[in-house]
Parts: C-alpha cells; sequence; structure tokens
C-alpha cells in the first residue's frame, strides 16, 4: 500500500479545508490524476495522485481541516486487498465501499491488540483527527489495532487501549458502556476516569428559533482542541494585581517623540512586558516550566520564549519572542511589529508559534478591566493584561491620578502555589513601575 | 452545468478553463484584461450556495451562477468589473502563496503605474483604498500551473451585492463586520476619471507577462 501525505503547499501553509475528493473508494487512479482539491485561506490547489492504483481508503471528508504531512490517501500496488472486504466502520468520517455501520459490529470486533500486533514498522491508517487524540494522550498508535474498514484506527479504538492497553477482558466491558451511551444520545466519557463527566446532548435550538451552523474548523478548531485540553488538564489559579506604568508609559511615549521618523519600531507596552517578564522567568523558573504526568516531573526549562496572543483574521496566534531574555526592548519590539504582521498577513510560519515557554495575552486596547486567561498548555502560566486606565490612588498619603495597568496570572496550580504567583506578580510590578530599573535589568 | 445544492444552475466559469487551455497549448504565461458583459454571482472553489447567497434573489433575478477555479467566497460580477487572470506555468505543486503574493503585487504596481497611487494590500489578497475594497482575488493551483485572477470594481452596482450575497462566512480583520455596502467602495468613486474602458487600456500596456514574472512575491 501507498500512502499518500498532505504536501508542503507553500510557505507558511500548513493545513488546508477538504474541498472534493475527485476519487471514491475502490476506484482506480494513475500517477497524477487529479485527487482532491484543498483550499487554503483564498488560494484552491488541485493536488494530483502520486501512485498508480486502486484507493484504498481516504481520509477525510468534504469540509475537514487536513494537516501537512498527514496521510490523506491510500493507494493500493497490486495485490492489495480492497476495502470492502473490511470490517463495518463506526466512523462517519471515513469513506468506505463496506456495509452500514453498526455499534453491535464494533463491539464484536477486537480494539486492541498485544503492542507487538503493530509494532512491525507499518503506519496505522487513521483520520487526522484520531492521530491528534493519541498523539495528546501520548499513545504510539500505530501499535492499536483498528477496528475500522482496512484496520483503520478509530477515536473509540484510541480511547479504548488508552483505558485498558493490556486487558482484552475490559475491553468488552468499555465498549458496551459506550454503546450504551450512543443509544441515549449522550457521549459518555466515563471511560476517560473522570468521574461525573459527561457531555449532555445538545437540544434542538432550531425549535426555538433560527440559527446558523458554521463548522468549526482551521484556527478555531485548534484554539478549542487546546482550551479544552488545558482546562481539563490543568488546575488553574489565577492571581490579579495592578502596575502603576505612569513612569514607564511617559518613557515609552518620550522615546516614540524622538525616534519619529525613524526606522526605530514604535514602542508599545507590549515590549516592555516580554523584557521584564523575562526577568521575572528567571527569577521564578516553576512559570517557565512545563509538567510531565506521566514521569510525574517538572521539566524547568533553560531557555525563554515569551508568546504573544494576536488576533488575526484567522483567528487567535501565539507568536513567540524566541530567547527574550537575551534581546533587548527595542528588538523585542521590532519582532512583535514583524510576527504581528505576518501573523494578520497569514504568512507567519508555523515555527515562529512554537516552542513558547510563557505566553501573555493583552486585551487592553480594546478594554476590559481584567480577564483570566486559559493556559496555553503545555505551559505553566500565562499573563492577561487588561487597559491601563487613570485612577485615583494614594501616595505618600495623597491622592494622586496614575495610570494603572491590571495584570492577571493563571498558573498551573500542579507546579507553583499561589504564593509564588504573588511573588511573580510583585517583583514584575516593581520592575515596570520603574523604568530605570528595568532598563539596567535589560 | 450542473444544479448546485438549492437547485440553482451553476455554471463554470469558462473564462479560467479557456486561459489554462491557451497556457497549456504553448507552456507559456497568459494574461488576460477584460470586461465583464453580464451580471452574475460567481461562486469560489468551494463556497456554498446556501451560506453565501440570497437564493431567492438571484431566482427572482434569473441572474446567472458560475463557479470559478480559484478559492475565496461568492463575488457579483457586472459590467462595471475589470477583470484580470493570468496563467503561470509553475513547476510541481509548491510556492502558492510566493506566487499568489507576485501576482497580487504585479496587480498593485500595474495600478500605481496609472495613477492609482492610494491602493494597498490587506486582508488576504484585497486590493482596498481608505479600508475600503476595491478588488477581490482568487488563485488557483494545479500541478504545473498557477492561476490568479482579481475583479476590479471600478463602477459596478453595489446594491446588487448586497442583494445576491450574504454576509461571508469568513473576512478578514479589517472589515470589521461591515456590510457590503459599507465595505467596498467603487474604483471610479476614488478615482472619477477612471472606467472600464481607460483602465483596461492602460492595462493592457501595463500588465506585461514579463513584468509578472519579475516582480516580488
Amino acid at each position: 500500500m501507498n500512502e499518500f501525505r498532505l504536501p508542503d503547499l507553500g510557505e507558511g501553509i500548513h493545513e488546508g479545508e477538504l474541498l472534493k475528493w475527485y476519487v471514491k473508494v475502490g476506484d482506480e487512479i494513475k500517477e497524477d490524476e487529479p485527487l482532491c482539491d484543498v483550499e487554503t485561506d483564498k488560494a484552491a490547489v488541485t493536488i494530483p495522485s502520486p501512485f498508480t492504483g486502486k484507493v484504498i481508503a481516504l481520509n477525510g471528508n468534504v469540509g475537514d481541516t487536513l494537516h501537512l504531512d498527514e496521510v490523506i490517501a491510500v493507494v493500493g500496488a497490486d495485490g492489495d486487498v480492497a476495502v470492502a472486504q473490511a470490517a463495518p466502520a463506526k466512523e462517519a468520517k471515513v469513506e468506505v465501499a463496506s456495509a452500514p455501520a453498526t455499534v453491535a459490529a464494533t463491539v464484536a470486533t477486537p480494539a486492541i491488540a498485544a503492542p507487538a500486533a503493530g509494532g512491525n514498522g507499518t503506519r496505522a491508517i487513521a483520520a487526522p483527527a484520531t492521530r491528534r487524540l493519541a498523539r495528546e494522550m501520548d499513545l504510539d498508535i500505530n501499535v492499536i489495532k483498528g477496528s475500522g474498514p482496512a484496520g483503520r484506527v478509530t477515536a473509540d479504538d484510541v480511547l479504548r487501549y488508552n483505558d485498558s492497553p493490556a486487558s482484552p477482558a475490559e475491553i468488552g466491558t468499555a465498549v458496551d458502556s459506550s454503546a450504551e451511551a450512543v443509544g441515549t444520545g449522550n457521549i459518555d466519557f466515563s471511560n476517560a476516569s473522570i468521574p461525573f463527566f459527561e457531555v449532555a446532548k445538545l437540544p434542538d435550538f432550531e425549535q426555538f428559533g433560527p440559527v446558523e451552523r458554521e463548522p468549526v474548523r482551521s484556527i478555531r478548531r485548534k484554539v478549542a482542541i487546546l482550551t479544552t485540553s488545558s482546562t481539563i488538564i490543568v488546575p488553574h489559579v489565577a492571581h490579579m494585581d495592578e502596575c502603576d506604568v505612569t513612569d514607564l508609559d511617559s518613557l515609552r511615549q518620550k522615546q516614540n517623540e524622538l525616534s519619529r521618523g525613524s526606522d526605530a519600531p514604535k514602542l508599545t507596552l507590549m515590549p516592555f512586558v516580554v523584557r521584564a517578564v523575562s526577568s521575572m522567568l528567571k527569577k521564578y523558573p516553576m512559570f517557565n516550566a512545563s509538567l510531565d504526568p506521566h514521569r510525574q516531573e517538572i521539566i524547568y526549562k533553560k531557555y525563554y520564549n515569551v508568546g504573544f496572543a494576536a488576533d488575526t483574521p484567522r483567528g487567535l496566534i501565539v507568536p513567540v519572542i524566541k530567547d527574550s531574555d537575551r534581546k533587548s526592548i527595542r528588538d523585542i519590539a521590532a519582532e512583535i511589529l514583524t510576527l504581528a504582521g505576518k501573523g494578520r498577513d497569514g504568512t507567519i510560519d508555523a515555527a515562529e508559534m512554537r516552542n513558547g515557554t510563557f505566553s501573555i495575552t493583552n486585551v487592553g486596547p480594546i478594554g476590559g478591566t481584567g480577564m483570566v486567561a486559559t493556559i496555553n498548555y503545555p505551559e505553566v502560566a500565562i499573563l492577561g493584561m487588561g487597559r491601563v486606565q487613570e485612577k485615583p490612588v494614594v501616595r505618600d498619603g495623597e491622592i494622586v491620578i496614575r495610570k494603572m495597568l491590571p495584570l492577571s496570572l493563571a498558573f498551573d496550580h500542579r507546579v507553583a502555589d499561589g504564593a509564588q504567583a504573588a511573588h511573580f506578580t510583585t517583583d514584575l510590578i516593581a520592575l515596570l513601575s520603574d523604568p530605570d530599573r528595568l532598563l539596567l535589568d535589560s | 452545468m450542473k444544479l448546485g445544492d438549492d437547485e440553482i444552475a451553476v455554471f463554470p466559469y469558462q473564462y479560467d478553463a479557456d486561459l489554462l487551455e491557451a497556457a497549456k497549448s504553448d507552456g507559456e504565461t497568459k494574461v488576460a484584461v477584460y470586461n465583464f458583459p453580464e451580471i452574475a454571482v460567481v461562486l469560489g472553489r468551494g463556497s456554498s450556495i446556501q451560506k453565501e447567497l440570497n437564493v431567492d434573489s438571484i431566482l427572482e433575478d434569473g441572474v446567472k451562477v458560475y463557479r470559478r477555479m480559484g478559492g475565496g467566497c461568492s463575488v457579483v460580477l457586472d459590467p462595471g468589473n475589470l477583470i484580470v487572470s493570468a496563467v503561470i506555468p509553475v513547476e510541481g505543486l509548491l510556492d502558492t502563496k510566493k506566487w499568489f503574493n507576485k501576482c497580487t503585487n504585479w496587480l498593485i504596481d500595474g495600478l500605481h503605474s496609472t495613477g492609482i497611487d492610494r491602493v494597498y494590500h490587506d486582508g488576504i489578497s484585497d486590493l482596498v483604498i481608505s479600508d475600503r475594497k476595491i478588488a477581490g482575488s482568487a488563485f488557483y493551483r494545479m500541478k504545473g500551473y498557477a492561476y490568479y485572477t482579481v475583479a476590479l470594481l471600478v463602477s459596478p452596482e453595489i446594491d446588487l451585492i448586497e442583494k445576491y450575497l450574504k454576509h461571508p462566512p469568513r473576512e478578514p480583520e479589517y472589515r470589521l463586520q461591515r456590510n457590503h455596502r459599507d465595505f467596498v467602495v467603487a474604483l471610479s468613486e476614488c478615482y472619477p476619471d477612471v472606467s472600464v474602458n481607460t483602465l483596461r487600456g492602460s492595462f493592457v500596456k501595463q500588465l506585461t507577462v514579463e513584468g509578472l514574472l519579475s516582480v516580488d512575491g
């Protein structure tokens, strides 16, 4: 069998929406004949088959997001078995030539094999979403025996494997439970070992009034996956405070006046905060870490890559300032401008959004007195910035008007405690409130 | 012709196919500049009729619906639109974004050279004057070829856009949820001396194949 992976379509293009299949399972296809259409932003691409043979499997339905380097089709060489003879499928995403699926048939199919069964060097056939699920559960999908057509690994197979990797006796129980849940219309996640966790079936909203449905795709889907994982896995705690940025803002405005007409990047508050946070991360390494739940270890990172959330036409992205502890505030400002511009244009490379160790999100330009951000998993903390506002505060026994920046540090309570968060925030505020010290520190 | 998901007849956008065939016939880059002769709706390659079109208005007015090769959302074309298309022989499937950017820059350079110098690029591939769209483009890539097409809103009936198209399912950040009427602007409103015919005349001289191949992507 020949696996065909979504090829690289160009700089920074890592996924596309499937518009059309030109073939169906069981068809013969020749090399260079059209296989499918994929749309990336406004560009549509017809992808030809690199192989000649019978189409064994097609991964994805029209409207699905396909990702770079994921198997999108399997084309058989002479002698490969046709999918029509495979077991019935439960997973609707896969286009197969087999009979309609039934839960009972799935139950009857052993989902789990001994690790050696899939460990013969072959790559499992699975939909992108299923591969992602396995990755998120830190499982090697290639050792899971698939119950779908042509041995396709389904999401259920992954969940069952994770639940009971070495005990076939327990599989039946798990699948029966799943079948019952399907029958009642609820998705039962009891096998994921989270007691009382159940996602109820949605009501029929159409009966209450007109609605419009929109598939969750592309960046929206990534944000959904990431935030769901983060909020389920990570016990979030948030520490909040306010920072007096009056002097910092004066310095910033003065520098912008002085550099007007030059090539120097305009200074916003963000580069100062990125720089100050980088210093704090060295002092408080528990906020520049990740937690490995399987090894039960905290991984302290000795590099400092601070990401910043950016709103783009395609949705939320988090570009990363690499080695932010070693860069000047002006360099960080220039890099923020460049990365944000690339994000807006859609030319940002995935590498420029990877390997962050801490994130900052700033809703200040839009408004808001405070926010509790979701941690950008597998990082362990995120700083939220609200809108700077002039407020009456007491200084030396007198009420004065100062520019106050609301800050909130959301952190993973498995890795850090409230006292550490309070110290981190207090020290950060001290640094941002005293620009001379911040500049010396930089 | 095939029936769409609302029993609307959807025709292939033949201009695309003809230009592609011409390029395939001799392996050379082709550029076409033409007035659009009728009122029509053109779907993107992956556009949903349900999500993007006001089907009742289209059926009532008997407006023809086409589907183009390139991606993006649906547009309304009329004789106030000037269309520029290009097919470029390009090896393999790579560099989609690079060629899309090259084509966009080539067109902006062309507009600037005719004195339409306030145009800039925003969103994915829109041409914009003062935050309002004056042209939308689409791109199609197949093995061996890149196809680019742009519709310039020189003097279009903007009310028709509002009439035939729903708010698009995705939009660039700078649109800010504006309706069609507030989002797009006729080029002739910004440059009163410009008409479809004068611009076509200028473009025929300015938009050269050499220029397209040499512009930065």
